[in-house]
């Protein structure tokens, strides 16, 4: 069997790539309701995707800040939501069949009520088939 | 005029790399037996295994679920709140398991880092049937502009730095990066201080990341008091 450097290929020769990539656009109004001491708030939106199994990269910003999102559920929030106090904020990716979802999650640990300040989060959604089974 | 010239108008040319899938991993675990107990000063991770046969770290990507039916993104964590990422060395790829009981299941892709160091070992070539080898072009690869490695600095106590990476495309790219938490370990971005569940030792390093118009950020929070390194892929938006 050969042996290549594949620092010299473009291709890997050794699986299929992430192929057929499209972006599609989400916008998320965050729920300014107030949240009691030790409450955990939800909301999320939902992107469809054209074939189960799909998979996803996911940026999100907030007025001029951008991040990636998939790599880790507070990393991401950190950079892109505007605290109120010292609350928990994460954002998670599900996979539905035909959907992603997007949840933002916000667990008030301040010892009071809090209101999140009104913020618009969009969402850039990159999908990609991937070399893995239906989902 | 070439094709190259309008590159959005191509759905693979050999101008600009993709990124380059080395193994793919299905199957589940128990938490309870699987796994192994990492313990740091701040708590403990609990690690489930795979070897990747590759004699230098890979990127990860991570799909996990409790019940094989819904699945999050490494990073991500279920509504009832358990969460997972992997990561890897120079032999094993690591599931981080959120407790020590139960099922979970996963979906591992692991890439090749073409910038880890300058050993760019030989690997074994594979020559599939080419009826199986399909160019699907019914939208684009990604391709990818910049793929580049850098360092940081020793810190402690949180200690910022911020790595930046220029780039000259003028519009907000698509953009990946890895750090090196421990030595020899290739992590996923992650961060949050105390509410970071990944955050299990005191001399573990953090980060996130910033995208901008003409760079990309990656906000480290040092505590290893080491010099590491971040990987950062830049993508064509075309």
């Amino acid at each position: 069997m050969p042996k290549i450097r594949l620092d010299q290929v473009i291709f890997s020769t050794l699986h299929p790539a992430y192929l057929n990539y499209r972006t599609d656009e989400a916008i998320m109004e965050v729920d300014t309701s107030s949240i009691p001491d030790g409450d955990t708030m939800e909301q999320n939106v939902v992107v469809p995707t054209p074939k189960v199994g799909t998979r996803a990269d996911i940026y999100a910003s907030n007025g001029t800040v951008s991040t990636l999102v998939s790599s880790g559920g507070r990393a991401a929030a950190s950079a892109v939501y505007t605290y109120t106090s010292t609350e928990v904020a994460r954002i998670d990716i599900e996979y539905g069949s035909y959907d992603i979802y997007i949840y933002l999650r916000i667990t008030n640990n301040t010892g009071g009520p809090i209101s999140p300040p009104a913020q618009t989060l969009t969402f850039s959604v990159v999908q990609y088939d991937a070399p893995i089974s239906t989902i | 005029m070439s094709l190259t010239d309008n590159i959005q108008d191509v759905a693979f040319t050999s101008e600009y790399n993709i990124d380059k899938v080395v193994g793919v991993w299905e199957g589940n675990f128990d938490k309870a037996t699987d796994t192994e107990t990492r313990t740091g000063g701040i708590g403990s991770i609990y690690v489930y295994k795979i070897v990747h046969g590759q004699d230098r770290p890979v990127f990860t990507d991570l799909l996990w679920s409790e019940d094989g039916n819904n699945w999050v993104d490494g990073g991500s964590s279920l509504s009832g709140g358990n969460t997972s990422i992997s990561f890897s060395d120079s032999e094993n790829i690591y599931i981080v398991a959120s407790s020590a009981s139960g099922t979970q299941w996963f979906k591992i892709i692991a890439f090749w880092i073409n910038e880890y160091d300058s050993t760019n070992p030989l690997v074994e070539a594979v020559t599939p049937d080419i009826k199986d080898r399909l160019l699907d072009g019914d939208d684009n690869y990604q391709k990818i502009l910049l793929d580049v490695s850098s360092t940081y600095s020793p810190g402690t106590f949180s200690t910022p730095e911020t790595v930046s990476i220029p780039h000259s495309l003028g519009y907000i790219p698509n953009a990946k990066a890895y750090f090196e938490p421990f030595s020899g370990e290739v992590w996923p971005l992650n961060a949050g201080g105390i509410s970071n569940y990944f955050l299990y030792d005191f001399a573990q390093d953090e980060a996130y990341m910033k995208i901008y118009s003409d760079r990309v950020d990656v906000e480290v929070n040092k505590y290893s008091n080491d010099t590491r390194k971040v990987w950062v892929k830049v993508y064509l938006d075309a």
